[in-house]
């Protein structure tokens, strides 16, 4: 099956190199920006689902990985490409709706054209087995009890980890120490190697260890509780679902892209996702599948921009 | 564990893998070869079409890769000062001199034995040594990353030549290019100029493809109707073939492989680092120091056996942790994902086949790389030098174009690689050695952040950099390197005195 | 150039040199200085001590471009020990068409596409390089384009540049 889909993909980008009328897009190779480095979550991700999503649209897409800036190094250039429907964004939420909080950027979730979003998953805080504290509540009220004496690992200024612990450190009125990191990797390596004392971050990475008891996760930043992670607390249950920051990906289109475009390729992932395997590999990483389109999906990313707006204005984080 | 290992041979061996193997070093010396194009893009590439076979395929693509790669960047490293990929800097260094006086061919030759030693020597340790190894990748925190970045600047002290305030302005200006870009820390744009291009920084290798590649092509252009490279470049044969390599290097391949591999369990600190260390190291301990940087072969195999030591041992704490090393390690960790296999402490009970197969596969890899490497780089690639120099001139700068442009997909990144161009035409030619401004890029940024983390977990208390069991450790080694230079440059001042008098 | 000329120009490009890092550190502490908190130190540190290794440069240049002026003025036919300096640019002419070249292909690159700029590139240099033999450089332009042309579009699928007449 996979030499018949290599043949296909061959002789269709051979013939893609005659011109063609624009109403049978996509007619050539298609680029996929994604923001990050390759091999991180998000890329991972990203990959996976266009093998699937090549099959759906009948063409190649090239992925290009741009990273940098929290993301915004890659979603600025992407904002400057012919809206064409032949450059696509792949991206999670942090560069559309947090960075443009924090540096100057060319884009804004008002400009760039929503196609769809495809998955999201809760970020996790874990401690070391001896930690004073056995769920979410004891955990809040432990740290409520020692202002400034717990450091956490996050991913970062601009990262979305950093955001949502703040706004619960915020609600519970906690002053711990964030540590920013260069990402999951390393702060489960400094959190493994006791330089920090809270992980903060995706859950995959330290799922593991915490099946090996070197590790207990006591709060999701989801409003769910997590079925991988039973120890952990989601925030409904604590009594703060509004308090919620989740991680989620999209596709995006450069501003000005035909909605027609936008909607082919839309509809090209919705049938991409039905494919098992990549279920699977969501629920391996821990992730689920949710699919909003067009202008729902500006009217999720107009929130959420106003919403960390305002956390980051009370953190006193936001840039002039 | 041994068991284990055992039991994982064959499957190391059986034909998918061997061919596998095969195709990735091919690919991979390719990759390597051409600037821009790197192993993370390719193996990124390659993956998904091996999704339908068994994981150890997979697994046998990206170590052929990984470790063909290696190798392939000191190609154009050594033939036309490019580095292929950024860990081959300090193979430059070297490498081309001996390019430029006829000895290309000892010098690829070289370069490819030194990779493949350095790989073997780093399979090894992963395959013994990885789960202890791994308690000393966690023991490292912000404070111990430190005071490695300060201990590779401090070989500034050996790469700064006769000029040492020439040698300190140029690393000094090398951190300053580092610096530029959002800060990681504090998120504040500097030394931006309020250019959203800047804000994200340098690229490492468009800096280095700029300061590297474009003032010998430069040069060479302005050169008419003169051979720029010794004509009979390839026919100097090493004396006593590959044993009489052996016997010369295997004093720089074992302490360089030992470079590699410390340098690879960090997570971060990639095989570029390894190389300039072991660089230094080897010149530092060379009778003949000043002979480095014009063409010493010494100098090619540190460079080379140390970025590839890096290789395998950049697994362990992927392997035995989850934490990728490295990128290549990032996209192994997918893959073993992708096959339903989670990257962490259990991975060596839950699938001691693939991991301990994945393990045989990168020291096969590195054996392959002599066949591979001796047959196709020295006489396929030497040819580039036969063009005439009128045409070599723009289909290296083609080349260099398409391989900075494949980076981020900007055409603006190639005109800020001419600019690094200029400056290093600039600098040559005003007496200012390039290797410290690399050595700046590079460290200047790793020390700071990791000086700054430090601060912020310690609550800006400074003596938290010396009380630590390795750091202190570190910092001893640091002097006593710093002592004996001193003392060996107190010595070579008083004898040249008596001579004198 | 004579010998003694080239080496008071080596002077003059270590005073000029020294003062062009100086002007550097100067401007990367002044604006190291607005930076928030621990952002500032070590751009302060290394511009404050680029501006400290770049005074004996400058020192340097100073005393030596004097002392040269003073010999030249009072003796002539003295032995200069100091190796002399190599030009700054050994042939402007080609020096400058390469650079030109290089900026225009930069600039045409993604207008016109990838192959067809590159293409045109390799054959015009060669030519203002001093290449004559046609078949030489026709042989080479296309056998290297098209080595890329299969490597990136065949087998890597890399999005280069698109060619003007496959736009759409």
């Amino acid at each position: 099956m996979k030499t018949t889909l290599l043949l296909t993909t061959a002789t269709v980008s051979a013939l893609a190199f005659t011109p063609s009328m624009a109403s049978d897009y996509p007619d050539r190779p298609i680029e996929l920006i994604v923001p990050a480095p390759a091999g991180g979550g998000t890329d991972n991700v990203a990959r996976m689902l266009n093998q699937y999503l090549e099959e759906e649209l009948g063409q190649p897409v090239a992925v290009l990985n741009v990273a940098g800036g929290g993301g915004a190094v890659g979603v600025n250039q992407f904002s400057r490409a012919k809206p064409d429907g032949y450059t696509l964004l792949s991206t999670w939420n942090s560069p559309i709706t947090t960075v443009p909080h924090l540096q100057r950027v060319q884009y804004s979730y008002e400009t760039l054209t929503p196609i769809t979003s495809t998955s999201q998953s809760a970020y996790t805080l874990c401690v070391a087995p001896d930690f004073p504290a056995d769920n979410g509540e004891e955990f809040l009220a432990e740290l409520q009890a020692n202002p400034g004496k717990y450091t956490y690992g996050n991913d970062g200024v601009g990262g979305t980890m950093r955001l949502a612990a703040e706004r619960i450190f915020e609600a519970y009125d906690i002053n711990a120490r964030p540590i920013p990191f260069g990402g999951a990797g390393e702060t489960l390596q400094n959190f493994l190697g006791g330089h920090v004392d809270i992980y903060g971050g995706s859950i995959t990475p330290v799922l593991p260890y915490v099946e090996e008891d070197q590790a207990k996760c006591l709060l999701v930043t989801s409003a769910d509780d997590n079925e991988a992670l039973p120890q952990a607390s989601g925030l409904a249950a604590l009594g703060h679902p509004e308090l919620e920051t989740v991680l989620w990906r999209m596709m995006l289109g450069p501003e000005g892209m035909e909605e027609e475009r936008a909607e082919a390729v839309a509809d090209a992932v919705a049938r991409a996702v039905e494919h098992p395997e990549f279920q699977e590999f969501l629920a391996a990483q821990g992730e689920t599948l949710n699919l909003v389109r067009g202008e729902e999906l500006r009217e999720r990313l107009k929130q959420e921009t106003q919403a960390i707006g305002e956390t980051l204005e009370n953190l006193g984080l936001k840039q002039q | 564990m041994f068991e284990s290992l055992l039991n994982a041979l064959p499957v190391a061996l059986q034909f998918g893998s061997l061919i596998s193997l095969f195709v990735g070093t091919l690919i991979g010396i390719l990759i390597g070869a051409l600037p821009g194009l790197n192993p993370v893009m390719a193996i990124a590439l390659m993956l998904p079409l091996t999704y339908g076979f068994d994981p150890i395929i997979a697994l046998g693509l990206v170590a052929g890769i990984y470790n063909g790669s290696m190798y392939g960047g000191a190609i154009p490293a050594i033939l036309l000062n490019i580095p292929g990929t950024p860990a081959a800097i300090a193979t430059t260094f070297d490498g081309y001199p001996m390019t430029r006086k006829g000895e290309g061919g000892l010098a690829l030759k070289t370069a490819c034995w030194s990779s493949a030693i350095g790989g073997i020597v780093s399979a090894l340790a992963l395959m013994t040594l990885a789960p202890m190894l791994a308690k000393v990748t966690l023991a490292f925190g912000p404070a111990e990353y430190f005071w490695v970045a300060v201990f590779g600047l401090v070989s500034i002290a050996v790469l700064v030549g006769k000029d040492v305030s020439k040698g300190m302005l140029s690393a000094l200006l090398g951190v300053i290019i580092g610096l530029v870009g959002v800060d990681a820390i504090s998120g504040e744009e500097r030394f931006t100029f309020d250019s959203l291009y800047l804000s994200g920084g340098f690229e490492l290798l468009i800096v280095l493809i700029g300061l590297y590649a474009v003032p010998p092509v430069l040069e060479m252009a302005e050169r008419r109707n003169e051979s720029y490279f010794n004509s009979d470049s390839f026919r100097a044969k090493p004396s006593g073939g590959s044993l009489g390599l052996l016997r010369r290097h295997w004093r720089t391949w074992s302490r360089s492989s030992l470079i590699g591999v410390a340098v690879g369990i960090l997570p971060g600190a990639g095989g570029n680092l390894a190389a300039l260390l072991s660089y230094n190291e080897a010149k530092r301990k060379a009778p003949d120091p000043e002979t480095f940087g014009s063409g010493n072969p010494v100098g090619v195999a540190a460079a080379e056996s140390g970025n590839s030591a890096d290789n395998a041992a950049a697994m362990i704490p992927s392997l035995t942790l989850g934490i990728p090393g490295n990128l290549v390690a990032a996209l192994v960790l997918g893959a073993l994902m992708i096959h339903g296999l989670q990257p962490g402490p259990q991975l060596f009970t839950r699938a001691p086949d693939v991991v301990f197969g994945f393990m045989w596969q990168m020291l096969l890899t590195a054996m392959l790389l002599l066949l591979l490497g001796g047959m196709v780089a020295t006489r396929l690639f030497a040819q580039v030098l036969r063009m005439p120099s009128a045409l070599l001139v723009p289909t290296t700068l083609v080349l260099m174009a398409v391989g900075v442009y494949t980076v981020n997909g900007n055409v603006t990144d190639l005109y800020v690689m001419l600019a690094f161009g200029l400056t290093g035409y600039l600098l040559n030619r005003l007496g200012f050695p390039l290797a410290p401004v690399v050595l700046g890029v590079l460290l200047g940024p790793m020390a700071e952040q990791n000086f700054r983390l430090t601060m912020l977990i310690a609550q800006n208390d400074w003596t938290v950099l010396f009380t630590r069991p390795i750091s202190l450790g570190i910092v001893a080694l640091l002097a006593v390197v710093l002592l004996s230079q001193l003392w060996k440059t107190l010595r070579h001042r008083r004898q040249s005195q008596d001579q004198a008098a | 150039m004579t010998r003694k000329g080239s080496d008071k120009t080596m002077n003059y490009r270590d005073l000029f040199s020294g003062i062009a890092f100086l002007i550097i550190g100067v401007t990367t502490v002044w604006m190291g200085n607005d930076f928030f908190a621990d952002a500032a130190y070590v751009p302060i540190g290394v511009g404050t001590l680029m501006g400290a290794f770049s005074l004996p440069l400058i020192w340097r240049g100073m005393k030596s471009v004097l002392t040269t002026r003073a010999m030249t003025d009072s003796t002539t036919g003295h032995n200069m020990t100091t190796h002399p300096a190599p030009a700054l640019v050994d042939h402007p002419a080609r020096f400058t068409t390469t650079l030109g070249c290089c900026l225009v292909y930069y600039t045409a690159l993604p207008i016109v596409g990838f192959y067809t700029t590159s293409a045109l590139f390799i054959t015009l240099l060669a030519v203002l390089l001093g290449e004559r033999r046609p078949a030489v450089i026709a042989g080479i332009t296309v056998g290297f384009i098209t080595l890329l042309y299969a490597l990136f579009a065949v087998v890597l699928k890399r999005p280069l540049p698109v060619e003007f007449f496959l736009a759409s």
